[in-house]
């Protein structure tokens, strides 16, 4: 009981935060590019304009003393017949200046890892995208129902304080709109190339 | 629908209850300069500043009927930048805004760093002589503010997951602190609760005006919550009356343990300076209250607290800015993230440089942080009458504008809550400062962001610097990115009933 008591406590979202009102903010700034599906509290499907993907958003809240951060998360599952256990980063790469794209293989070790970092890194359209894209985080994971994209752009959030008392709605403007939905549309195109799928033999062999 | 039935409908609905209003309200208490301004106030003033408080908390609960008014007539999330550009238009607005939100970082961020510095060591002895020696304990707060910069820099959020823990031992360290010395055997012999006042003119009751109400700014984060709060109209001012008595309870308790429990011997060879006005009182209090573990209790608890606080404002400063420059109103290069570490790197390096500049100019001085703090509260000040007035102005111009909850009494509330803003900055100085260490950088700042504002207003948004904003506009507005929302939403659920 008082465990309960206690998690319940230490889970509680921070003062001030509103469910969803981030999320309705976005969805306001997402006019035009991605249009919603089914709406939750605080999470979102949607559609794609002109495209058939859809992709889920989903509100983060980051914890600070006396503050806290509301992000947006936007996942996007890729079916595909993939090895499982795959997590990969992708950051730009520079010291001053955005230069290019990099991957970074937090776990998994075959082929595909390595291949998949090339066609990432080699493809024109994603880099094109991601040069533009603000983003906190944009990450790769396999699992047995195929790829799981997850992108947090640095707008589309809104930040909350005490010391002072502020709130402020960070936009996501047009141009990161189009980069964000340039970058997912990439990321599909190349996670459903065929050769990057798990030959038949081998996955039997894996199972076995 | 017109525009004013949208505008029942929206305070109506919500999604967040009372006790959210109530969290929101209790404002900035557990910040380090908060707990020193109330040392120092009990330790100048005693009986005195505990009078000087209660008429803080009269003028704060008149202020808390303004803006419950101001938020009833305008549930925006621009609060007070929506309320002053409706009633007294956008110069007044943004000078206004910025005086409550930026110059509060650099009066209050940097007293934080210096006195952070001094709580870092406070259970050090050895390294506290050497650095109180040479004078260079603020050094430790600026290396604190850098660490968190870089900390900030690579991304990494610092205090995320012991937020709640940290908020809770705070409050819990205040709390079994206050209520123990005041039941533990007084160590000092007083006369009445908080002891003799130096003088019981008002003169210098009026004089600490400005440090009583230090305790009670930012009980109005609660307004901005209007959209999503559930029946706002009754919830937000409930919430900012109850949360400001609180605080005022806590506060009374905590000073009446400190009168008890810490005698104010003096700690300079001349005797004009005294322990309760110095820093080093909370330890004592401590110490006194606990015995060596309660030294380092609290020596922790400020050092963690004072660690968080300087890191949250490393980490919101730059967002804010991130999003001016997004909007226009700053250069783009606010706009930048760092390739690698994918955070706003110029906004970081300004939140640093600002408040560590401040306390390299200072030279970290003790003395100064009280006049940086009653400068804060100067700026505070200045908004908070600037929405009064704005209130003022809408209900002599716009009586038609429906009003979900009235400020009782109109206008004692807002001649009570002003005059005594007034009086609060007119005599901010209490016994043994010196006015134009808190008049000059304060009219200084006020100045350079009045001058921003008028050129801002007039060459960039090429508005009437001085004409009110329609109510109207400012509320289309907002039901615009509202609808905008909801429309969506109710297209995707009226999809899903057609569509099961």
């Amino acid at each position: 009981m008082r465990a309960a008591v206690l998690k319940h406590w230490l889970h509680r979202p921070p003062t001030g935060y509103c469910p969803g009102r981030t999320l309705a903010s976005a969805l306001a700034d997402f006019k035009g590019v991605f249009s919603p599906l089914s709406v939750e509290t605080a999470s979102a499907v949607l559609a794609v304009c002109d495209d058939t993907m859809t992709i889920e958003a989903r509100e983060c809240v980051e914890r600070h003393f006396q503050m806290h951060v509301v992000s947006l998360e936007m996942t996007l599952t890729v079916a595909a017949r993939v090895e499982p256990g795959i997590r990969i980063d992708i950051r730009n790469t520079g010291m001053l200046f955005r230069t290019g794209v990099a991957c970074k293989v937090r776990a998994g070790k075959s082929s595909t890892v390595e291949d998949l970092s090339g066609m990432i890194t080699g493809d024109p359209e994603l880099v094109k995208a991601l040069m533009v894209l603000d983003f906190r985080r944009c990450s790769l994971e396999s699992s047995s129902e195929g790829w799981i994209v997850r992108i947090e752009p640095f707008g589309a959030s809104e930040v909350v304080n005490r010391m002072p008392s502020f709130r402020r709605y960070i936009r996501l403007s047009t141009e990161q709109n189009q980069a964000l939905l340039g970058a997912f549309r990439a990321l599909r195109s190349i996670l459903t190339r065929k050769d990057l799928a798990v030959p038949m033999e081998k996955e039997i062999s894996a199972d076995a | 629908m017109t525009i004013f039935d949208k505008l029942k409908a929206h305070l109506d609905e919500g999604v967040v209850g009372f006790p959210t209003a109530l969290a929101s309200s209790v404002g900035v208490i557990l910040a380090s300069p908060v707990i020193l301004t109330v040392t120092t106030g009990f330790g100048l003033g005693g009986g005195i500043f505990a009078t000087a408080m209660a008429i803080a908390l009269i003028m704060m609960l008149a202020q808390a009927t303004t803006f419950s008014e101001a938020m009833s007539m305008l549930p925006t999330s621009g609060s007070v930048y929506d309320y002053i550009s409706c009633g007294l238009g956008r110069f007044a607005a943004i000078t206004g805004t910025i005086a409550a939100y930026f110059l509060v970082h650099v009066f209050a961020g940097t007293a934080e760093t210096i006195l952070s510095g001094i709580m870092a060591t406070v259970n050090f002895d050895t390294v506290q002589q050497v650095l109180d020696k040479t004078g260079t304990a603020w050094l430790v707060g600026v290396g604190l503010v850098i660490t968190f910069g870089i900390v900030n820099f690579i991304g990494v959020t610092a205090f995320s997951k012991a937020e709640i823990v940290l908020t809770g031992f705070m409050w819990s360290t205040l709390l079994i602190f206050s209520i123990a010395g005041v039941l533990s055997a007084p160590v000092v012999p007083l006369q009445g609760i908080y002891g003799t006042s130096p003088s019981t003119d008002l003169t210098t009751v009026f004089s600490f005006i400005g440090m009583a109400m230090f305790m009670f700014v930012g009980c109005e984060l609660v307004t901005p919550l209007a959209p999503e709060m559930k029946n706002a109209a009754r919830n937000i001012p409930r919430g900012m009356t109850i949360g400001l008595c609180l605080v005022a309870v806590l506060m009374y308790t905590y000073g009446a343990a400190l009168c008890r429990q810490v005698a104010n011997v003096a700690v300079n060879p001349e005797g004009t300076v005294h322990i309760l006005e110095t820093p080093q009182a909370i330890p004592a209090f401590a110490k006194q209250v606990m015995g060596p573990f309660g030294k380092i209790w609290i020596g922790i608890g400020f050092l963690f607290a004072g660690a968080a606080t300087l890191n949250t404002l490393m980490a919101a400063l730059p967002r804010i800015l991130y999003g001016m420059a997004l909007d226009g109103a700053l250069p783009k290069v606010f706009a930048y993230l760092h390739p690698r570490f994918k955070t706003p790197v110029v906004g970081i390096a300004v939140a640093v440089v600002v408040p560590c500049a401040h306390a390299w100019y200072l030279k970290g001085n003790l003395d100064k942080i009280m006049n940086l703090v009653l400068a804060a509260v100067c700026s505070w000040g200045v908004a908070y009458i600037l929405v009064t007035l704005s209130v003022v102005s809408l209900r002599i111009r716009r009586p038609d504008l429906p009003r979900a909850y009235r400020s009782p009494l109109f206008p004692l509330p807002q001649i009570i809550s002003t005059a005594g803003i007034v009086l609060g900055i007119w005599y901010v100085t209490p016994p043994g400062m010196h006015s134009h260490d808190i008049y000059v950088p304060f009219l200084v700042m006020l100045g350079a962001i009045a001058a921003y504002a008028l050129v801002w207003t007039v060459f960039v948004m090429k508005v009437h610097p001085f004409r009110p904003v329609p109510v109207e506009e400012i509320l289309e507005e907002e039901f615009r990115k509202n609808d905008m929302a909801e429309a969506e939403i109710g297209h995707v659920h009226a999809g899903e009933m057609v569509n099961p």
